[in-house]
């Protein structure tokens, strides 16, 4: 029985690694490569399960010749191992069979890379991304008020059906921009300007996205939103975000928070439309009612979850003190009604 | 030793190419212009004869002649400290004229290549007063010569390196018009997908 | 009288810890990079373990951001560099003198010297542990992470040095390993005759040239823009490219994928054999392949850095490269399996090793190939998917591997054999642990699980398959357990083995179980690659040396460990130099002096001791 299991090792193998990959069907995240969403994902996947296909056939053959081997020539007594040094026609054949194998999957990841150099469509809108420890900053050239920049942060919004071209910026180190339903990871370096794969997403929808490439203490929390929007909802947004807020009810928490906000947040943060309001250390706050999370991806914009944010983000992120980074505000700079009224002030900014 | 040279052939290629990459991108500072050919040429004058030197040596201990080996030692640590000596004026110069690792890139991988050159020389001084010295005691005679052609071999190794920085970086940067110079740093570039 | 060079005499029969710490046999450096190996495997495997456990539930707190960020740096750092590099280190000292017909190396001091740089440079990195300054940056330590503005702690200070000092203990054994197979061969021992595992060591020898310079200028780089304001990495203002690093580490670390794993290939090419009782089929195109293996490997660094924006033509240019890779590693994987073919073939602990080797690495290497394709990397890259490739080829490749070894000499090192049972027990549990343990992580990473976190959201579906993932790492770490303990009773009270307890052929099996100091009382003439298999093997053995007839072996020597000690202590010197100038300045300069005394003292005594000498002649 021992012997049975050993030289069927290989097999069993194979057999925890399909019921592995059957889990994959399974286990659905909403950042899975395995649920594209636009033309760009699309493609990689196309040849991701090809590839995927090539090598395990190739993995399960030589597996199954690798049992078939053992259990043939097993040691049985009586019978001498054939003193065999090598046959070169074997040689050649598999040194030439494994480039045939190759240039098959080489064909379409060249192909790919051709394809990636081309210029998108005429309409296609281009976005500015930074990465800053631990937040993205996003730019909208030309769709800001008098042409200039729209700026905004953590939540890129982009209407459906067109072409997106995103350059990848850093303001301090080495991020890098993934949002696995809707296109691959491309670095923003520092110094440098890199450009990520055109893509054209096909539904409405919110898609996660996270920083993929070590960036320091919090970079698990450093993630971000897509939110994909219609045509008209995305002028909408725009428009919205150009015209800046209308003002809060006199007497309200949100007219309150506004003075807080205009006396103390704006140093480092900004409101589009607001005089006064802009601060650029800190990530932009325009239309805050409308963005679905807050603190870089990770938390629900909730009014709770935005005052534990605003009080202390050190109890939510391992930020370290001092810097550039935000301060605690809970230990006798702000009382809690004044946290609340800000949190109020900020959740009033919405499209209507 | 050959094995040893084959690792400083990619210790001085890496820090060679880094300077290459990064030529013609300093934002401030001095750069090529802060060269000065013919001083540096008579240093390298210098060292090429202290290589001469060092095979004087060889052969003289080789064929037994203690005098002529102990003087042709001498001579190849001598001619060596001389080109030390001029690098030190040239990093003192460079420093007056505002140069220093810290102040831009070109500041930082010049000096630090020629820096690292600079010690493997001064080791190699030290290896060869070693060797003279040993000449006195019978440490080093004419039937362990190899200990000598070992420390010809590391010495020749250093000339040669020099050479190559004196013609890629002295040579081609001082000569080569701005635009050269910063066409093959961009050439450099993008091969490496830099910059 | 034992000449003295130094203040102390020159040991010439010391005993204990002195003996250990003056030695420059072979035998006995292999032992001690063995023994370091081992101990920092298991504390690498903690560090690992910890990291299991926090990842095995959403948004665990178990431990914090920091730790888990040391974790996984020095988790990579230790497995690497002080672990498989060493083991493989253990081996070739142990065996290549061995299994070439030589009595020692090339440069024995050089050899020991080696040694304690590594033991030297790894506690003081692991040192940083106590200083609060535990490196968290990576293992593969990106500018501008790396520099002073981000990182304010020492922990790159420490990691750069710790990796500086090490580094030139291992570039010294490369040199030491080429000359000593090149040059001191048993006569007619041909380099076509050779057991593939000294191929090996010889072409990891050369790759160690030529890799490791790279990654001494880039840490150089970085030493002088952390303590001296230099530009290379860090001001991006002044023009520095982050870029460089990544360029420069990549240039040594690909090379170094190969380093870590051909001495496992050529242990298995050794092993096989053995147990099919027939020669490796096809010898001469296993050792071209890796001579192969070692050319190509120079020409695919980039596809480390296909989402850095290199541009389509570098792309396309890399992403062929790594694919020809493929070929290679392929006719080696290929001849192992045809060496099977017509074999008898016995299933001994080191065989199942060796099988496993080839089965698990397989995988690794194709997964390797998914993500050759760069369409494929910009999904796969820095997600579990590539966690999963490098641990299939460097755990299921490189350690088991490693471990086949450890199973097969194991005899010839101290004379006692390993338990079967418990071995074949430890294979089963590994080989289930590490498939449950890593297979999972090429869905985490397909599903969107980003490397390098220290937490995931409970609404991303993660928890599931780390939840397996961190099972098996226990059952792994079960598994280790049985061969410490098997290891520990062996040593005592393992069964005689006797010179050569599983019939092979090559020339380490020809001497006693543990060979006497001087090796061979006579140098053999070989006449085949598998001298013992000869129909005129001579395989009586010879009874041991006279004392007064025994070979003149080099003698002891301290120089090695206090030059190591000095250097290591300098590094030393430029940590406490940032804290408190004068202090780091005069440990700078004493142990300066002392290194520069030890480099006179080494290189004026003599190889072998005159009262040796004069005894014997």
């Amino acid at each position: 029985m021992a012997r049975f299991l050993k030289s069927r090792t290989p097999i069993l193998s194979v057999a925890l690694m399909a019921l592995l990959l059957a889990a994959l069907s399974a286990c659905a995240s909403p950042q899975s490569t395995f649920d594209p969403q636009s033309d760009a994902a699309d493609s990689i996947l196309s040849i991701y399960i090809f590839v995927t296909i090539v090598a395990s056939i190739v993995g399960f053959a030589v597996l199954v010749a690798m049992v078939w081997l053992l259990i043939k020539f097993r040691a049985k007594p009586g019978v001498p191992a054939r003193q065999i040094h090598g046959h070169n026609k074997l040689e050649v054949a598999w040194t030439i069979a494994p480039i045939f194998v190759l240039l098959i999957i080489a064909f379409p990841t060249m192909f790919w890379i051709a394809g990636t150099a081309e210029d998108p469509a005429p309409d296609v809108i281009e976005v500015e991304a930074i990465g800053h420890q631990w937040w993205f900053e996003f730019h909208y050239p030309g769709m800001g008020p008098d042409g200039g920049d729209l700026i905004t942060a953590n939540e890129l919004v982009i209407p459906v059906g067109r072409d997106i071209r995103v350059t990848l910026h850093s303001d301090d180190v080495i991020h890098s921009f993934w949002v696995p339903q809707l296109v691959g990871k491309t670095d923003m370096i520092p110094g440098r300007t890199n450009v990520l794969e055109t893509f054209n997403a096909y539904t409405p929808g919110l898609y996660f996205g996270q920083c993929a490439e070590f960036c320091g203490v919090a970079h698990a929390l450093m993630r971000f939103r897509v939110n994909v929007k219609t045509s008209t909802d995305f002028s909408t947004w725009v428009d919205a975000h150009n015209a800046g807020p209308a003002a809060p009810e006199p007497g309200t928490g949100a007219a309150r928070g506004r003075i807080e906000v205009a006396a103390g947040c704006a140093v480092c943060h900004s409101i589009s439309g607001q005089p006064g309001m802009s601060g650029r250390i800190g990530p932009d706050l325009s239309l805050f009612g409308e963005r679905t999370t807050i603190a870089a991806g990770i938390l629900d914009n909730t009014d709770a979850n935005l005052r534990a944010w605003i009080g202390d983000v050190r109890s939510i992120k391992p930020i370290p003190e001092g810097g550039l980074f935000m301060p605690t505000f809970n230990d006798g700079t702000l009382d809690e009604g004044q946290i609340a009224d800000i949190a109020a002030y900020l959740n009033s900014l919405t499209a209507e | 030793m050959w094995a040893f040279l084959g690792s400083d052939v990619l210790f001085f290629g890496t820090l060679i190419a880094t300077h290459l990459v990064y030529r013609g991108q300093s934002v401030s500072g001095p750069a090529e212009n802060i060269l000065d050919i013919p001083i540096t040429s008579i240093s390298t004058f210098v060292l090429l004869m202290s290589s001469l030197a060092m095979v004087l040596a060889l052969s003289g201990l080789q064929r037994g002649k203690m005098g002529e080996a102990r003087f042709w030692l001498a001579a190849t640590a001598l001619l060596g400290s001389v080109f030390i000596g001029f690098q030190m004026y040239e990093f003192a110069e460079f420093a007056n004229e505002g140069l220093t690792p810290r102040t831009n890139l070109f500041g930082s991988t010049f000096l630090i290549m020629t820096g690292f050159h600079g010690t493997h020389v001064v080791i190699g001084i030290f290896w060869l007063w070693s060797l003279f010295f040993a000449t006195f005691n019978g440490k080093i005679h004419q039937g362990n010569s190899l200990e000598v052609e070992i420390a010809g071999l590391y010495w020749h190794f250093v000339d040669i390196v020099w050479i190559v920085i004196f013609g890629v970086v002295y040579l081609v940067g001082a000569y080569g018009t701005e635009e050269h110079v910063e066409e093959a740093g961009h050439a450099a570039a993008a091969i490496l997908g830099l910059g | 009288m034992a000449a003295n060079t130094g203040i102390l005499r020159r040991p010439l029969a010391p005993a204990g810890i002195w003996a250990w710490m003056t030695t420059v046999d072979h035998k006995r450096i292999g032992i001690l990079y063995g023994v370091t190996a081992f101990f920092f495997f298991l504390l690498g495997g903690m560090e690992a373990l910890v990291m299991r456990v926090q990842l095995a539930s959403a948004e665990s707190t178990l431990v914090s951001a920091n730790t888990f960020n040391a974790m996984f740096t020095m988790h990579g750092t230790t497995m690497v560099f002080m672990v498989v590099m060493p083991a493989g280190a253990a081996f070739f000292n142990f065996l290549v003198p061995l299994m070439i017909g030589a009595r020692d190396v090339a440069f024995p001091r050089l050899n020991a010297f080696s040694y304690w740089l590594f033991l030297f440079g790894s506690l003081f990195m692991n040192f940083s542990f106590f200083m609060n300054a535990f490196p968290d940056m990576g293992w593969f330590g990106y500018a501008p992470l790396t520099s002073n503005e981000f990182t304010i702690s020492n922990a790159t200070d420490y990691w750069v040095l710790g990796l500086l000092v090490m580094g030139i203990g291992t570039t010294a054994a490369g040199f030491n390993f080429v000359v000593t197979i090149l040059n001191m061969r048993a006569p007619g021992m041909t380099l076509m005759r050779m057991p593939v595992f000294v191929w090996m060591t010889l072409i990891v020898a050369f790759l160690i040239i030529f890799a490791f310079p790279p990654l001494t200028i880039a840490l150089a780089f970085l030493t002088f823009d952390r303590f001296f304001d230099t530009n290379f990495f860090v001001d991006i203002g002044a023009g520095s490219d982050p870029l460089l690093w990544q360029h420069l580490f990549w240039i040594f670390g690909h090379p170094e994928v190969y380093i870590l794993i051909l001495p496992a290939m050529g242990i298995v090419s050794d092993v096989l054999p053995t147990f099919t009782r027939k020669p490796l089929f096809g010898y001469p195109m296993v050792v071209f392949a890796g001579v192969v293996i070692a050319f190509l490997g120079f020409g695919v660094w980039a596809h480390h850095m296909f989402t850095t924006g290199l541009g389509p033509w570098a792309n396309a240019a890399f992403s062929a490269t790594t694919m020809a890779i493929a070929v290679p590693t392929g006719v080696k994987i290929f001849n192992w399996l045809a060496t099977l073919y017509g074999g008898s073939i016995r299933f001994k602990t080191p065989m199942l090793f060796a099988l496993g080797f080839i089965s698990m690495f397989m995988l690794g290497g194709l997964s390797g190939v998914m993500h050759a394709v760069t369409a494929v990397d910009s999904q796969q890259s820095d997600t579990y998917f590539i966690v999963a490739h490098f641990h299939y080829v460097l755990f299921g490749g490189a350690i088991f591997g490693l471990t086949a070894g450890v199973y097969y000499w194991f005899p010839k090192i101290s004379g006692k054999m390993l338990s079967e049972s418990m071995g074949k027990l430890h294979f089963w549990l590994l080989l289930i642990g590490f498939n449950l343990t890593f297979m999972p992580m090429h869905i985490l990473g397909v599903i969107g699980m980003p490397r390098r976190i220290y937490t995931y959201a409970e609404d991303m579906g993660f928890e599931f398959l780390n939840q397996m993932v961190s099972t098996g790492a226990f059952i792994i770490a079960l598994a280790i357990v049985v061969f410490t303990i098997n290891i520990v009773r062996s040593v005592r009270q393992g069964e005689p083995a006797g010179d050569n307890p599983w019939e092979a052929a090559t020339l380490e099996w020809s001497i006693p179980s543990p060979p006497h100091h001087y090796n061979f009382a006579i140098v053999p003439t070989v006449r085949s690659q598998y001298p013992l298999w000869d129909e005129d093997a001579n395989v009586v053995l010879p009874p041991a040396l006279p004392a007064h007839d025994e070979p003149i072996m080099p003698d002891p020597s301290y120089w090695p460990i206090v030059l190591a000690f000095a250097i290591t202590m300098v590094a030393g010197g430029l940590i406490i130099w940032q804290g408190h100038a004068i202090a780091g300045l005069t440990v700078i300069a004493s142990m300066g002096l002392l290194g520069m005394r030890s480099i006179f003292g080494w290189v004026l005594e003599p190889m072998e001791d005159e009262a040796h000498v004069s005894v014997h002649h």
